[in-house]
């Protein structure tokens, strides 16, 4: 099945995926209810996005106390019928990355869905750090990747801790105008500019 | 034993463990230890340079694993990718595994399952229906190098001997290539790769994609670059071996003859020329001399596209150290492909670059040619003593569509095909395809379900190399290893010579195909007294070719008419008086067919050379349908250069068409990038037609020199492979290439 | 442990020229489908006009000294050998694929069963005294299968010679130049 793949090297720690999520799931733009999530552990570790993986052995669908959570033996797809929890929070405690959010407005536990087949997050991606594949595409893409910089002296693996990589200015314009017309909701390249900037702030906060 | 087995006795082979190097040998499979039933010698025979000796794990009659053998000396027990595929291909369920009968129309792909008795019934009487129609002359073989050894070619020769078919003569993959090579050399000799990897100083390589096609060449060629030797490589494309270059000289396609006049031309202007050796051992030189005048730097520059400056680097370079040349065959697949050899072949002389250990020019051993240098004589198979074998029309490979649709008196209304892919691999498809379905008998012996066989009346299930015996000498290295049966035919598959050997039986020809002859029996009677063929059966072998067949430093004398090298060829001169042409005495250039120089109107509407190398992944059609190597390879793709592909508003992974008068290509993937320059395409050879990525859906049938047997319709009467020479010249192509719409978009 | 003395295995990219026998060879020697590639090589070109270039780099796993997929994996499926080879236990794999993301290679891989499976540097044959199948097949031999220690020696026995020597050194010193 395809997943969401994430490349710290590329990412801009704009928050455009985060706000995407909340935008498109819960109607607002609120970082924490997002699906997905860029998390800066501090300076030890690279950035990293916890986004279900849609496990093998989910260890979800063992934790959930209502037996709500299921994995489709067919496309692969971790679901839940959120209508039904009751917010044990025992599917949040054993995920192994993270994945699952509290959505207030839904009173209930949930986590991404992959948006049925088209991730929005990796759709408006400004830099390309998001990307959704399968696992064969997934590897070779990494691989790429890594030869790519080797040969072009541009190496460094994702443990070092590098300034980020900045967004171009005329994707600022085309990411909002992809982010308005599948929310539904007015985004302009301003408010995601200044968003970004809140967040990179926040995060040098924490120690990045 | 199982039932099938029965029904056919004649397609056993005897004991097989009595080759075994090794009984109950442990082998790794999947990280756990497994005991094989024996491991076997026998070496590759697809048509490679490097013909690899192979180690063969077998297990209750299964091939279960292969590894390089590390005795062989040049192969030094490493394999190419496909080598290791064959594990995936031997024991591939998608094999033919039964005869079968077409039940639809030709290309539809509707068969059923009958029986050998069937099968053997159907064609004896279909080849007698036609002889009495038509007249023997009208069945035709047509067969290739998907397995290239040659005595199974010899014993089925024997039969279209006797049955006084039309004979198939020729190669579409080298031999103007050669014609120009022996008009001026004579006899063709390899330098081993050990003795000029230690003692050249540069090695000049042309039109030879290693990577793809000579893999063993690399660790010599490191280590003369490790001497502190230069590497030069000719080739339009930026291939895996052009990387390793110190120079890489990037000519139009098919004007590395002009390069090689170019380099001629400055050697001679500026006096560097090897006078030792043109004196005491060539002739003709005065009459090249006057010929390379105007083959100035810049005039070459004009057309070749190699910069004037580079021109003299090289030159200079070529004629001061002491230079290896090792050609390929990539650039004598171009009309003028004869011309080209031709060319480099008297670059080479005027260098001293022959005879020395340090200096020789390679162009193909002459092991390649059973029957013509004496190694294996393969008339000794093919014409029995005391067989009354009437002298049959040829037919050339490289015009063999052109043959069958035009042959008269009588017309060709059989073929039975084994051992190549004449749909994939002849040039211009929808051609060849029409030639097929006006035929009376498309037999074919077949592994997999090919292009071929959808458009076949019978298809008979084949041996892979790994079922049967042959001999399959190098066309690079000096070494030799019989094949041996590793295992049995599974299935009802049947070894070649055990095919044409019952047909023959059943045709009435029993005395010429006794049952008790063996495989290894027909391989003495090709190879007759020139080696100790016990030597090279496993578990012994691989053995060296007797010293009279690799001489160390060759070219005492040059096997020609003046025994020396003649820069103004006298058999090519003699040649041109007898047949039709372009036998010229001196390497004079003309521009290929199609290109942008010789057909400027055409170039208009098509702008583009597309090539088509041979890739990594496949030898020719074979392999392609392999899932670990469809995996490696991925989907179809196209290389363009930046400048063209931004041109047409191409990126890097669209889909596009490519195109001109002769067939279309949709859905290929295009790579954009460095490997070709502005003007040049390359597509990989060898894909399958009905898998949508065939090159030669877009190549023409224009035969390379220097004979035209096209004035006569691919249909001789007389032919000397060595000297008329016929290559498929399938690179120059000139082709369109535009973006598809893709999906989503208006 | 001592990273020195770890052993690794090294592509020489000034000998890798894009045959990919490595792929294949790994195939057949690990019993392999289509699908898991503990090995993939690819192509990356560079540099314009007359120093463009392709170069060729085959992608096993690099067995790091200091593994992010051991660190990221939450069930502790993934573990570094005394010796340094990197290796899964299928068993306690549980397809989260966060080795997947953290590599920075791309060199997890995932079978039918979903479950990561990857390069074991052919540990069942490195135990047994036998290089990997990929170092011991590679026409080219640019896969080095050593100590740090002992493939620094082999690059400088390769190519000290030519570098400090030049050109044709040996033939001038036999002629007595």
């Amino acid at each position: 099945m395809k997943r969401i793949l994430f490349d710290p090297k590329q990412c801009s720690l704009c928050g455009v995926c985060e706000t995407a999520c909340s935008l498109a799931k819960g109607g607002s733009v609120d970082a924490d209810r997002s699906r997905i999530r860029i998390e800066t552990a501090g300076e030890e570790k690279p950035l990293r996005a916890a986004v279900c993986r849609h496990c093998e052995e989910p260890a979800c669908v063992t934790a959930c106390m209502r037996g709500i959570i299921a994995k489709d033996e067919e496309t692969g797809l971790v679901s839940r019928k959120w209508e039904d929890c009751f917010r044990c929070a025992a599917c949040t405690v054993y995920c192994p990355v993270g994945a699952i959010v509290e959505d207030p407005s839904l009173h209930a536990f949930v986590s991404c869905d992959l948006c049925g087949g088209d991730p929005l997050c990796v759709q408006v991606c400004p830099n390309g750090a998001l990307r959704f594949e399968d696992d064969g595409a997934a590897s070779a893409w990494k691989r790429s990747l890594y030869a790519e910089q080797m040969f072009t002296g541009t190496l460094r693996t994702g443990a070092e801790v590098a300034p980020l990589p900045e967004v171009p200015e005329l994707q600022w314009e085309k990411t909002a105008g992809i982010l308005s017309a599948k929310t539904g909701t007015s985004v302009t390249a301003t408010d995601l500019k200044n968003r970004c900037e809140a967040r990179k702030k926040a995060a040098r906060e924490e120690g990045l | 034993m199982s039932e099938a087995y029965r029904d056919i006795p004649w397609r056993n082979h005897e004991d097989l463990d009595r080759y075994a190097v090794k009984q109950n040998v442990p082998v790794w499979i999947g990280g756990k230890k497994v005991t094989a039933d024996r491991v076997v010698k026998t070496c590759c025979p697809h048509n490679c340079y490097d013909t690899c000796g192979e180690l063969v794990y077998v297990k209750d009659g299964k091939v279960i694993k292969i590894e390089g053998d590390p005795d062989h000396p040049i192969t030094k027990g490493h394999l190419c990718l496909k080598g290791f595929a064959n594990v995936q291909k031997i024991n591939s369920p998608d094999r033919v595994k039964y005869p079968m009968l077409r039940m639809g129309e030709r290309g539809e792909g509707k068969f059923r399952r009958i029986s050998w008795e069937e099968a053997m019934d159907w064609m004896v009487e279909k080849i007698r229906s036609i002889q009495t129609a038509y007249g023997p002359e009208a069945i035709l073989e047509y067969c290739y190098s998907g397995n290239r050894e040659h005595m199974a070619k010899a014993v089925a020769g024997r039969l279209w001997n006797l049955m006084g078919a039309s004979k198939l003569v020729g190669s579409f993959c080298l031999l103007s290539g050669v014609a120009g090579s022996v008009g001026t050399v004579g006899s063709q000799y390899t330098m081993d790769p050990q003795v000029w990897s230690q003692h050249a100083q540069t090695l000049f390589l042309v039109g030879r994609n290693c990577t793809a096609t000579n893999p063993h060449i690399f660790p010599f060629l490191y280590r003369l670059k490790e001497r502190g030797g230069k590497l030069i490589v000719v080739d339009p494309c930026a291939t895996g071996v052009a990387a390793k270059a110190d120079i890489h000289i990037r000519p139009r396609p098919g004007t590395d003859g002009a390069l090689a006049l170019g380099l001629i031309h400055w050697i001679v202007e500026n006096g560097w020329e090897d006078r030792a050796f043109i004196a005491e051992k060539t002739t003709g030189f005065e009459e090249l001399k006057e010929y390379v005048k105007t083959w100035t730097p810049e005039y070459t520059e004009k057309v070749t596209t190699v910069p004037a400056a580079q021109i003299r680097e090289v030159a200079e370079i070529l004629a001061k150290t002491d230079t290896m040349f090792e050609t390929g065959y990539g650039q004598q697949r171009y009309s003028n492909g004869h011309q080209v050899q031709q060319a480099l072949a008297c670059l080479a002389a005027v260098c001293g670059s022959f005879g020395k250990p340090s200096a020789n020019y390679d162009c193909i051993s002459g092991m390649a040619f059973p029957g013509v240098t004496g190694f294996a004589d393969g008339a000794a198979v093919s014409a029995p003593k005391g067989a009354d074998i009437p002298k049959t029309r040829l037919v050339n490979i490289a015009a063999v569509a052109r043959a069958i649709h035009e042959a008269k008196e009588p017309p060709i209304k059989g073929v039975i095909s084994y051992r190549g892919g004449l749909i994939s691999q002849q040039p211009d498809v929808d051609y060849t395809i029409e030639a097929v379905k006006s035929l009376d008998m498309f037999v074919t012996i077949e592994q997999f379900m090919t292009d071929d066989t959808d458009y076949a009346d019978l298809v008979l299930p084949a041996c892979h190399y790994l079922e049967q015996y042959g001999v399959h000498p190098s066309y690079w290295h000096n070494w030799n290893q019989v094949l041996v049966p590793a295992v049995q035919p599974p299935y009802e598959c049947v070894p070649d010579i055990e095919i044409f050997a019952e047909l023959g039986r059943r045709l009435g020809y029993e005395a010429y195909f006794p049952k008790d002859m063996t495989g290894l029996d027909w391989c003495r009677l090709l190879i007759g007294g020139q080696c100790d063929l016990d030597k090279a059966v496993s578990p012994n072998g691989p053995v060296r070719h007797t010293e009279n067949w690799c001489p160390k430093v060759p070219y005492e004398t040059f096997d020609t008419p003046s025994g020396k090298f003649e820069f103004h060829s006298s058999v090519l001169e003699e040649r041109g008086k007898r047949f039709p042409g372009h036998y010229d005495p001196l390497p004079v250039y003309y521009e290929p067919d199609e290109s942008i120089a010789a057909t400027p109107e055409l170039a208009e509407k098509y702008p583009l050379n597309i090539i088509s190398q041979h890739p990594s992944f496949r030898t020719h059609s074979q392999y392609y349908n392999l899932p670990w190597i469809k995996e490696i390879e991925g989907p179809a793709r196209v290389f363009l250069s930046k400048k063209d592909a931004a041109d047409r508003g191409i990126a890097d992974g669209d889909k596009v068409r490519i195109f001109n008068d002769r067939g279309e290509l949709t859905d290929i993937v295009a790579r954009v990038g460095i490997r070709l320059k502005p003007g040049v395409a390359e597509m990989s050879s060898g894909m399958w037609v009905k898998l949508g990525g065939s090159v030669n859906k877009l190549t023409k049938l224009v035969p390379a020199g220097p004979r035209d047997i096209l004035a006569e319709d691919g249909i001789l009467r007389e032919y000397d492979p060595l000297l008329d020479g016929n290559t498929g010249s399938y690179f120059n192509t000139l082709v369109q290439i535009e973006k598809m719409e893709q999906e989503g978009q208006a | 442990m001592n990273t020195r003395t770890q052993r690794i295995l090294y592509i020489d990219t000034r000998r890798c020229m894009g045959c990919r026998a490595c792929e294949t060879v790994c195939k057949l020697e690990n019993d392999l489908p289509a699908g898991p590639r503990y090995t993939m090589v690819t192509e990356v070109e560079t540099g314009e006009g007359f120093t463009e270039k392709l170069n060729f780099l085959p992608v096993p796993c690099q067995h790091c000294g200091d593994a992010p997929c051991v660190r990221a994996c939450p069930t502790g499926a993934i573990y570094k050998r005394a010796d340094g080879i990197v290796l899964t236990d299928g068993s306690r794999c549980i397809g989260c694929h966060e080795c997947l993301l953290a590599c920075p290679f791309g060199v997890p891989q995932f079978g039918a069963n979903g479950r990561m499976t990857k390069c074991t540097m052919c540990v069942h044959r490195i135990d047994e005294g036998a290089l990997p199948a990929c170092a011991a097949n590679c026409p080219a031999e640019a896969i080095l299968c050593d100590t740090v220690e002992n493939v620094s020696r082999i690059l400088r026995e390769r190519y000290g010679a030519s570098a400090s020597y030049g050109p044709f050194a040996a033939e001038l010193q036999e002629a007595g130049r």
